[in-house]
């Protein structure tokens, strides 16, 4: 029969050792060299179930494969796995576009709005429709600040619960905030609404973090976020409650990071319901050469080093070398995570503004031509526009994906990733080459964990 | 109280036959069963129990949660 090597992996030398990066089990070992070597030569005399122990881990983990196999049908079978499926409904919902905030890169236009009695009634009918379809519920509660309007946030999930009930099917929910409203009372509120997850952003210690986010009147609000996430964390005993801290970095963030990434540490990641997330601040364009621009800057920050590839390791070095070794793995999964097909590609996800309207991505709302992809009517029927759809929730054109096919990371962003890059607006190769480095840089960060990246012998002893 | 740990159970489409949990349990079936079951008996799961599949037997189910709320009271 016969076996080579996933067309999936990533090899990487270090000190005696070969590192292989799988991107489709999103798993990494490390092996010797001559052993390697030695495997690599007889391929194609391994016969089902091997006796050799180290090559029955290498094929169990789907470092090796048979022959025959064509990894690219199964790449293709990930993508349809992903995003058609009909495991979840997923709703993003946003009871306003309003915020209390002003943040400095914001790329939201602030509409003082709020979802009327009548949208959320068809939204209710949606659901009750449509749950059928579906193995669970599960909604991401946005914005605007979606905690501004609480109370719509209450109405609903009470509503979708019983509706959960009727059906027998599980309903969960996570939320983007600002933090700002979220004392111990409001979170017990959401509690109670199943939220279950938070998404919040601190950019700095207090002097840099109310200079980018500050209230709508101008003032600060790092001495608020603090004290409510401090207030949540002492007060509330249970595990399943989690907070992913999320950090934009711009310069002047990157320069502070060091000092946030130390108080954080120290008041909130010993938690292991606090988790960092860290990410270049958007700046309203889909500019590849601004990220490599601020990059570069923050490269100066961390370390040495001029390839792009170097600079996003140094970095990723400095962002994640501040867990504890229990949050490592998550930490891991987390960032690999964020590889997969966004929301937008999934043909399972809808996004409801205050108004009922359908937008597929929570960046390009407002894209006149590609955002809306239909209406909600008043007796919970979607109208959908099939044109715009297609662009979301299918892949790039064949020309492009046949490039995807020679691509390590395929069943990682699977073609898609962010639907609006590679698809709506098209796929650029410079992007690609940024996203690899990014996840090699990934994988060499977490490599020199032996939890993370253990020696294949030693798994076996 | 072994009935509402039924009901919990049931409305998120989880199954028993003889005791034995006949139902794959998701991510997010996992997730929302254990904050409800929190919420309804005010417990909390303590680390011990995280690894381990609760789920299995409904009898022994019962045993970790009635041993929690015998702790809270
Ligand atoms: S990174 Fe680019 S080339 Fe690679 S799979 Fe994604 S879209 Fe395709
Ligand atoms: S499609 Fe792209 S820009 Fe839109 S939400 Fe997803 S990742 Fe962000």
């Amino acid at each position: 029969m016969g076996y080579k090597l996933s067309k999936y992996l990533y090899e990487d030398e270090k000190e005696g050792y070969v590192f292989l990066y799988n991107t489709y089990k999103v798993d990494m070992l490390k092996i010797k060299k001559p052993l390697f070597e030695a495997i690599k030569e007889n391929l194609s005399d391994i016969k089902e179930n091997p006796e050799n122990p180290v090559i029955a881990k290498l094929i169990e983990k789907r470092y090796l494969v048979e022959d025959s196999v064509n990894e690219d049908r199964e790449g293709d079978l990930m993508y349809l796995k992903t995003c058609h499926s009909n495991k979840q409904l997923l709703l993003t919902i946003l009871p306003t576009e309003g915020c209390n905030f002003r943040c400095e890169y914001c790329y939201e236009e602030h509409k003082q709005n709020k979802m009327s009695e009548e949208t959320q009634e068809a939204l209710i009918k949606f659901v009750r429709k449509n749950l059928k379809y579906y193995g669970g519920l599960s909604v991401s509660w946005f914005g605007g600040e979606p905690l501004l309007y609480p109370e719509i946030i209450e109405h609903l999930s009470e509503e979708f619960k019983k509706i959960c009930k009727n059906f027998k099917k599980p309903y969960t929910a996570i939320m983007t905030t600002n933090g700002y409203l979220l004392d111990y009372d409001m979170f017990c509120r959401m509690k109670k609404c199943n939220v279950t997850n938070y998404q919040i952003t601190i950019d700095g210690p207090a002097e840099v973090h109310d200079k980018q986010r500050f209230l709508a009147g101008g003032q600060p609000t790092y001495d608020k976020i603090i004290s409510n996430l401090t207030d949540i964390k002492e007060k509330e005993k249970s595990k399943f409650y989690t907070f992913s801290l999320r950090t934009n970095l711009t310069v002047q963030s990157a320069k502070a990071y060091p000092k946030l990434a130390q108080f954080l540490k120290d008041n909130f990641f010993v938690d292991g319901r606090f988790t960092p997330r860290v990410r270049i601040a958007w700046n309203g364009t889909n500019d590849a050469d601004y990220e490599k621009n601020i990059i570069s800057d923050i490269s100066s920050i961390f370390g040495e080093g001029s390839s792009l590839e170097q600079t996003q390791e140094n970095l990723q070095k400095s962002m994640y070398g501040i867990t504890d070794e229990n949050a490592l793995r998550k930490n891991f999964n987390e960032i690999m995570f964020a590889h997969y097909p966004c929301y937008a590609a999934k043909a399972n996800s809808f996004i409801f503004g205050p108004d009922g309207r359908l937008f597929k991505c929570t960046v390009h709302f407002d894209d006149s031509k590609d955002g809306v992809a239909g209406y909600l009517k008043p007796d919970g029927h979607l109208e959908v526009n099939d044109t715009i759809d297609a662009k979301w929730i299918t892949q790039m054109t064949a020309k492009d994906k046949g490039k995807c096919y020679d691509c390590k990371a395929y069943p990682l962003c699977q073609g898609v990733g962010c639907p609006y890059k590679m698809s709506v607006r098209g796929r650029r190769d410079d992007e690609c080459e940024a996203k690899v480095a990014e996840i090699i840089s990934t994988f060499r960060v977490f490599s020199s964990n032996e939890k993370i990246c253990a020696d294949v012998e030693e798994m076996l002893a | 109280m072994r009935d509402r740990l039924f009901t919990i159970m049931e409305d998120n489409g989880v199954e028993y036959e003889d005791n034995v949990l006949v139902t794959e349990i998701d991510s997010i079936q996992y997730m929302s069963l254990m904050v409800e079951i929190e919420e309804e008996f005010e417990i909390e799961f303590p680390d011990m129990f995280l690894g381990e599949n609760i789920f299995e037997n409904f009898d022994r189910l019962c045993e970790i949660v009635f041993g929690l709320v015998g702790e809270v009271a």
